[in-house]
């Protein structure tokens, strides 16, 4: 029990022991860190936490880990892995090893990695031994291998060439290390190739072996250099440059001198062929400074000897008034357009040149002389006089100018601004037939105006058959329908041409045809007009003759086909004619001018009359056939037909014409032509297209003059071209009243003219008095004679009368 | 109920086993031993986590126990003396600790300072009959008053230091 009581105390005693022990201190974590915290604010301590917050480090431990850890990893370590080795901060880390790096010169950091020194001189070692294996390493492998940057490499590499490293770096790119011995075997080899090498080799198939293009190109460099090679590198350091060795180059340069030398010509195929690139500029090089100075053309270069030669054959044939072919001359590696090109710059040279036959170009090689062309145009003559004769048969001066119409409307639709032009034009050809009428007149004095309607209507219907033709063949295009209209197509002139000269190109010819086109047709319509001018009366014989039936054949078509247009324009013109007519009636008095009057009325008023009437059954009796020959009984008819409002006008108008008194007329006129009635714009007098149109009428007037032979016609005409030099305006006479007009000129002309004309007149009033009374045959003759012999007398008086000096 | 740093203390305190009162002559001695055993363990328990609090100490039958203990508020450590008698009916009744000094000066107490216990401490004790002893007693029932009626007291200015009491 004792015992147990014992135990007991001795418990008693152990609780109080315990009691009194001391009691633990103690710290939260929390607390601890707070403390630390607030340490480190009152930077009382510098130290710093891991990262997971469990452990502190001074910075100077922070070192030594950081040295350790560079150690253990041989010299180098990515701060990231010290990171987590060290488990710290990588903030901390970082900014130790930035401090590291500053305070210790054998480390450096690299892309997050510190370096010692002794790692890169283990590394330089290590590059050394592959070096010596391999012969060559490429700074990008190394910067592979070890991943670190070429940039950090090449400097530290360089450094250590020639000491820890047995090589040398490529000089130019610094992109790789060579051993003495690797560029030693490669020189050789390449001093090999290149010696044996004859033509131009890319490097490409160099550097095919394992060799670096760069080590090549330097390679290469220093043997040309050094003379051992001969040659030159083209093309720059790419894989696509090429070496040319001298030998290649000069055989080049030989073969092309020479064929030069004796072809006198160079293809610039054949220099590409022998792998020239830009053969024209390098020929142009090469052959420039040499004294043959070559000319350079599209696709060949030649020399003078064959220009020279070519310019001989060229002038021999000018001056010969022939043609020739250069393309026959020049080697058959000539291009048409070579020859061209050549052909051009010889005429330019020629141009130069003075005294040199001048030539024309055609079909790009073939060089005439504008004689040749000339004697070409001469084939035609024949045919357009021929063709002429039997379309002035055919046709009327309406017709003519129907179709110059055509062709000038077809010219304006193009160039708006040739519409005065055309105006002109149209009025001159209006004039011409106002000239052919009034021979007409002065000639027989019979039949002008139907003359002019019927040429006009049957022209027109040839003119419509050719259009239907026309559109049959659908390849003619618009220019070719209207030249096919004057003379010939090119196609014919071709023909024409083919046959004289078989010997010709076909190209030749056609563009000899297509050139002389224009001037043929100018020359046939001008061979028309003439003679058609000549043969007028015969003309106007002949077309009465022809029946009616034919006029009736073709007036079902015929009257619609004349637009009103050109029906307004028909008056307008003989209008402004019979207004400059008129002016000239004041020099007139009173039975003479009544005389005149009548005539103006029955000629060129009655044919505005008739126009007008003409115009106006188109437009109001459809379908009625109007006689060409419109006279008073059908114009009567007409009017009978008319509707109601167009009536009284036109009854007055044409009542007018059988007055004697102009004016009537005129008011008449403007009343039947005014809106409400047939609404033709008359147009009013314009002193210029007066000018012009009196000019013209004294034109044709000479032109009628030098033409004719008949004494009495002659000295009518005369008169009215004198009566117009002198007062200025248009006369418009019958025959009979030509002594009238002379006496009237006496005040205006000299004395001597005058009494030249009246002796004339007299000789042809005598001439006519005997012819009429069946005269004395001889006396006839002599009068005859005599008047003959003053006839150019008369004709150069015509031209030459002027208005009387002012003295 | 009693919250998690009283019942992990709680854990700390090794169980009793034998079921024996003063008056059990030879099963009271081992009792008591158990007790003691179990007293030292908290007391160290306590100490290891800078949580001591009070003093206890017995006569030599172990029937009565007498010490101090202690309270710390506002860096002042208040101590008061702490007695308690062994019941007869001991461990089926609990042991009634009293604060004789806080006599009077709460409503939270008997007459002759035995300190009222929480409504949970009686049923958890007879629960536990016999695993739980003096060690438990203190830890359930004389520590969680403390800290309820202590600082309640101090503030009430019916407890004073006795640095203030001197002066």
């Amino acid at each position: 029990m004792a015992d147990v009581w014992k135990e007991i105390e001795r418990l008693q005693a152990n609780l109080q022991r315990t009691q009194h022990s001391s009691t633990k201190q103690k710290l939260s974590e929390r607390n601890c860190i707070e403390i630390l915290m607030k340490l480190q604010e009152m930077n009382l301590l510098d130290v710093m936490h891991s990262s997971d917050g469990k452990e502190y480090l001074t910075p100077k431990q922070l070192t030594r880990e950081i040295k350790d850890e560079l150690y253990m990893h041989g010299g180098r370590v990515n701060m990231v892995e010290l990171q987590q080795a060290l488990n710290v901060d990588y903030s901390h880390i970082e900014a130790k090893c930035n401090d590291l790096v500053k305070s210790d010169r054998k480390l450096q950091i690299i892309y997050g990695q510190i370096i010692e020194r002794s790692y890169l001189d283990r590394l330089a070692e290590e590059l050394n031994d592959n070096l010596q294996s391999c012969g060559q390493l490429t700074i990008a492998e190394v910067s592979k291998t070890y991943d670190l940057p070429g940039e950090f490499l090449i400097p530290e590499l360089m450094a250590r060439l020639g000491s820890i490293i047995q090589g040398q770096m490529d000089k130019h790119r610094k992109d790789s290390i060579y051993t003495e011995a690797y560029v030693a075997s490669h020189k050789a080899r390449i001093r090999g190739l290149l010696s044996a090498v004859t033509r131009p080799t890319t490097f490409q198939t160099l550097s095919s072996q394992d060799l670096p293009l760069q080590l090549l190109f330097s390679i290469v460099e220093e043997l040309i250099k050094e003379g051992r090679i001969r040659g030159q590198v083209v093309g720059g350091r790419s894989e696509k440059s090429t070496f040319l060795p001298n030998i290649h180059t000069e055989t080049q340069n030989h073969w092309i001198d020479n064929f030069f030398a004796q072809n006198n010509y160079l293809e610039y195929d054949a220099v590409y062929r022998l792998g020239i690139t830009d053969a024209k500029s390098y020929l142009k090089r090469r052959l420039e400074p040499s004294k043959t100075k070559p000319l350079f053309l599209k696709t060949v270069c030649v020399g003078w000897s064959l220009i020279d030669q070519v310019v001989a054959s060229i002038e021999e044939a000018l001056s010969n008034g022939e043609w020739t072919d250069i393309s026959v001359l020049l080697p058959s590696s000539f291009s048409s357009e070579d020859s061209n090109q050549l052909l051009h710059h010889i005429q330019r040279e020629r141009l130069k040149q003075t005294g040199s036959v001048p030539g024309v170009i055609f079909a790009d090689t073939i060089i005439a002389s504008q004689s040749f062309v000339d004697s070409c145009l001469k084939h035609f003559d024949g045919m357009i006089k021929g063709k002429a004769d039997k379309d002035a048969k055919k046709a009327s001066v309406f017709a003519l100018t129907e179709e110059e119409r055509k062709e000038y409307s077809g010219q304006t639709a193009v160039l708006s601004k040739k519409a005065d032009k055309k105006d002109e034009r149209r009025k001159k050809a209006f004039e011409g037939s106002g000239s052919i009428k009034r021979s007409g007149d002065g000639g027989s004095g019979i039949g002008g105006r139907e003359v002019k309607t019927k040429g006009k209507d049957k022209k027109r219907t040839k003119w419509k058959k050719e259009q239907e033709m026309q559109e049959d063949k659908p390849s003619r295009n618009q220019q070719h329908q209207q030249e096919e209209t004057s003379f010939m197509d090119i196609d014919e002139i071709t023909d024409v041409l083919r046959d004289r000269h078989n010997d010709c190109p076909e190209a030749f010819l056609e563009e000899l045809g297509a050139k002389l086109h224009r001037p043929l047709t100018a020359a046939y319509q001008s061979a028309v007009k003439s003679v058609f001018l000549l043969s007028a009366q015969q003309m106007k014989e002949k077309q009465k003759a022809l029946t009616k039936k034919a006029d009736e054949f073709d007036s079902l078509d015929r009257s619609s086909y004349k637009s009103r247009r050109q029906l307004e324009e028909e008056i307008n013109a003989m209008w402004s004619k019979t207004r400059l007519f008129m002016e000239a009636l004041n020099f007139f008095e009173g039975e003479v001018s009544g005389v005149l009057q009548k005539h103006l009325l029955a000629t060129v008023c009655t044919d505005i009359t008739n126009s007008l009437f003409m115009l106006t059954a188109n437009e109001f009796l459809s379908g009625v056939e109007i006689d060409k020959e419109i006279n008073a009984e059908v114009r009567i008819k007409l009017l009978s037909r008319f509707p109601n409002n167009v009536k009284p006008s036109l009854t007055r108008l044409n009542n007018s014409l059988v007055g004697r008194i102009i004016d009537e007329f005129q008011t008449a006129l403007t009343d039947a032509t005014s809106r409400d009635v047939c609404d033709v714009m008359l147009k009013s007098g314009d002193k210029k297209r007066d000018r012009q149109v009196s000019h013209s009428h004294k034109m044709s007037h000479l032109q009628q003059l030098r033409e004719e032979s008949n004494p009495a016609l002659v000295l009518h005409i005369a008169t009215l071209v004198i009566f117009q030099s002198v007062t200025g305006t248009m006369l418009n006479a019958p025959g009979k009243v030509v002594p009238n007009i002379i006496n009237r000129l006496q005040s205006f002309l000299d004395r001597e003219v005058f009494l030249n004309l009246i002796s004339y007149q007299e000789l042809v009033l005598k001439h006519l008095t005997l012819f009429n009374n069946d005269g004395d045959k001889v006396e006839i003759g002599e009068v005859e004679q005599k008047l003959n012999e003053n006839l150019d007398e008369i004709k150069q008086l015509a031209t030459t009368t002027k208005k009387k000096q002012a003295n | 109920m009693v919250d998690d740093l009283t019942k992990k203390t709680l854990s700390n305190i090794p169980l009793l086993k034998t079921k024996a009162g003063p008056r059990d002559q030879n099963e009271w001695v081992n009792r008591l031993k158990e007790e003691y055993k179990a007293l030292i363990a908290y007391v160290e328990n306590n100490k290891e986590n800078d949580n001591d609090w009070f003093r206890l100490e017995s006569n030599k039958d172990g029937t009565r126990w007498f010490g101090k203990c202690w309270y710390i508020k506002d860096l002042r450590k208040y101590e008061f003396k702490v007695e308690f008698d062994i019941p007869i009916t001991f461990p089926a009744t609990a042991p009634e600790i009293a604060l004789p000094e806080l006599d009077g000066k709460t409503a939270k107490m008997y007459r002759g300072g035995k300190i009222c216990l929480t409504d949970h401490f009686k049923p958890l004790w007879a629960r536990n009959v016999p695993k739980f002893g003096i060690a438990h007693a203190m830890a359930l029932g004389l520590g969680p008053w403390l800290a309820v009626e202590i600082p309640d007291l101090i503030d009430k200015g019916l407890v004073k230091h006795k640095d203030e009491k001197e002066s």
